[in-house]
């Protein structure tokens, strides 16, 4: 956690901006050199790039419309044909167009759930964390007993009490997410309480509001922007397995855990339609894993001066 | 000690009570049984027959107490396909899932604090490489998708494992495994990173210079230290697999444990066991949490717990 002093000197609105601009191009600058020179943390940087490219130019990428059904050439393995480079499924889909098209819904509900969990789990651990007392052990109260609640399991009677689609799989997954961010929000927040640049913006009489938006919550952006990144691939993990159990998403969409499922049916004679989404899970989910560690170790002093100490480049732990 | 205790059992109390509510209000609040067990084509006065039968004609108040004092004798009303009491279904499969989790949760930890160790001990060298690459595709991939590959590869290629149901000691491989792999790349991280910061402590430098042999200051001293948030998240782990993640790999491989079971519900629509399931689960890993907490304040004289 990088603690920023801010000065609430009254500058000149024009220049303080101007001055802003230049922090943070200079500030993303030196992160893209460090970037460069530490091969994994480039690695999964490029991963998160061409999913989301991949994903908002599917219709322009993708060959063939991921539904349109070729039933001369069904269950054709990968890298027999131009027309299916990487060959189709059992009634003839076309194996890469689908891929294409799936990356979409698991950027989706990863964008969509990370967002929801992120905003609640971050509002409510900065209430808990500033406020303290009643505030933070109601709040912290309720983040212990939903988490000692069997989170997958009731995830599972809600969806199938009120019927699987996206929006399910999307409040589910937000409802059992947003307690990571509460408490490593109200962590950090609590212990920026007791730094003197709080103390003092306090003393000289900023409103609560002003110290939290303008002191606290800037420095609250590396560790919850990390942990975003990690929750972005354990929901990917997670709209697999759902998926996979017929509760996720439903068809005709594409989703890669839709398309594991259809695969399993046809494990024992086509390899393929199970491997591809399988190793598209495996390579997105791990840049997002290796991506993360390099954000924390970047963004964290004491995980840098570690770094440097021990001479390694070789990622972090991922936890 | 004994006050810290007694404080975490009934705090477990009152999770399990929420737990039972919770469990309540989503299954007769937000859904109908009606709606989604009987066909279509019934009638309202079906309808009004299977309501009264479940007794989800009365009022909400009167319901609830009725399923809390039947949660509290543990009686939780009969299966409506299987027409016998959940709870005997439930206890029947927990056998198995216990099976399941324990050999692949004791492959997990028994591989990977000797693997975090030696990685640990020669940071950057191609050992450390080696394990850092497997342990982070094992934490990666997706279940499902580790289960059904390793059936491809050992049962429908190789042909020398079972790929699915309940035997011998083979039928146990592929699932452990797949239950296991992924627990292991996170066990192996934490020890490696847990064990380098150990090794960097001033009291090990200590150690050495007096001349202790490096196994005694490696396995004595710095894994002693090291084995709190090991054994922390190794006990998370047991707790992350009763809580549903067990559901993955015994659809999987048809292992007929408690997540295939509610698996099995979920697609017969049979919510009285599905409730059952989740509610003796809950209680399950609460009581496992409580008892997990009270041993690490017994086990770490430094954990302050308030």
């Amino acid at each position: 956690m990088t603690v920023r002093v801010e000065t609430d000197a009254p500058l000149a609105g024009p220049s303080l901006f101007r001055r802003r601009l230049a922090d943070a191009r200079a500030g993303l600058r030196s992160g893209a050199v460090e970037l460069l020179h530490d091969r994994a943390g480039l690695f999964g940087f490029l991963v998160i790039v061409i999913l989301i490219v991949v994903a908002i130019f599917a219709p322009l990428i993708a060959p063939q419309d991921p539904s349109a059904q070729d039933l001369l050439n069904r269950l054709e393995p990968p890298f027999h044909s131009w027309a299916h480079p990487l060959g189709t499924d059992a009634i003839g889909r076309d194996m890469l167009s689908r891929l294409i098209y799936g990356s979409r819904i698991s950027l989706e509900v990863g964008a969509f759930v990370v967002a929801i969990a992120g905003s609640l789990g971050t509002t409510f651990g900065l209430l808990a964390g500033y406020f303290g007392g009643k505030v933070d052990s109601f709040v912290m109260r309720v983040v212990d007993t939903q988490i000692a609640f069997p989170g997958l399991l009731m995830a599972l009677l809600i969806i199938a009490v009120i019927g699987p689609s996206l929006r399910s799989l999307v409040i589910v997954l937000s409802i059992d997410g947003w307690m990571v961010y509460a408490r490593v929000t109200r962590g950090v927040t609590a212990s920026l309480r007791q730094e003197p640049f709080v103390e003092a913006a306090e003393l000289i009489g900023c409103r609560s509001r002003r110290v939290i938006f303008r002191h606290v919550l800037p420095n609250l952006t590396s560790p919850v922007l990390t942990l975003g990144v990690l929750e972005f691939a354990r929901v990917i993990l997670a709209e697999a397995a759902l998926s996979f159990l017929g509760l996720g998403i439903q068809p005709p969409a594409v989703s890669w855990g839709l398309m594991l499922a259809d695969g399993a049916d046809y494990l024992f004679s086509a390899w393929w339609i199970v491997s591809l989404p399988g190793i598209g899970i495996a390579l997105v989910v791990l840049g997002i894993n290796l991506f993360a560690s390099w954000l924390r170790v970047t963004s964290d002093p004491h995980a840098r001066d570690k770094r440097f100490a021990s001479g390694t480049q070789v990622a972090g732990a991922v936890t | 000690m004994g006050r810290f205790a007694l404080r975490r059992i009934v705090y477990g109390i009152v999770v399990m009570f929420l737990v039972t509510v919770v469990v309540f209000v989503t299954t007769r609040l937000i859904g109908d049984p009606s709606k989604t067990l009987l066909p279509l084509t019934a009638t309202s006065a079906e309808r009004a027959h299977f309501k009264h039968v479940l007794g989800l004609d009365r009022p909400l108040p009167v319901q609830f107490f009725h399923y809390l004092a039947g949660v509290v004798h543990l009686d939780f009303g009969n299966s409506l396909l299987q027409s016998r009491p959940a709870l005997g279904i439930v206890l029947e499969r927990l056998p198995n899932t216990f099976e399941l989790v324990g050999f692949g949760l004791a492959l997990a930890v028994l591989l990977a604090i000797p693997l975090g160790v030696l990685a640990a001990l020669k940071p950057g060298s191609l050992l450390d490489k080696f394990t850092v690459v497997i342990s982070l595709s094992g934490l990666s991939v997706a279940q499902v998708w580790l289960g059904l590959l390793l059936i491809l590869v050992f049962a429908a290629e190789l042909k020398v494992l079972p790929s699915a149901g309940i035997g011998g000691f083979s039928h146990l491989i592929l699932p452990g495994v797949t239950f296991g792999l992924p627990a292991l790349g996170r066990l192996v991280m934490l020890t490696r990173s847990t064990m380098i910061d150990e090794l960097n402590a001033q009291y090990v430098q200590t150690a050495r210079a007096k001349g202790m042999p490096e196994w005694r200051v490696v396995g004595l001293h710095a894994l002693r230290n090291a084995s709190i948030p090991i054994l922390t998240l190794a006990g998370w782990e047991l707790i992350r697999a009763l809580a549903g993640f067990s559901v993955v790999v015994e659809t999987v491989f048809a292992w007929p444990g408690v997540g295939y079971l509610a698996f099995q519900s979920i697609q017969q629509s049979d919510v009285i066991l599905l409730q059952a399931i989740v509610t003796v689960m809950g209680f399950l890993i609460i009581a496992i949490n409580v008892i997990l907490d009270v041993l690490f304040k017994g086990l770490d004289r430094r954990v302050q717990l308030a």
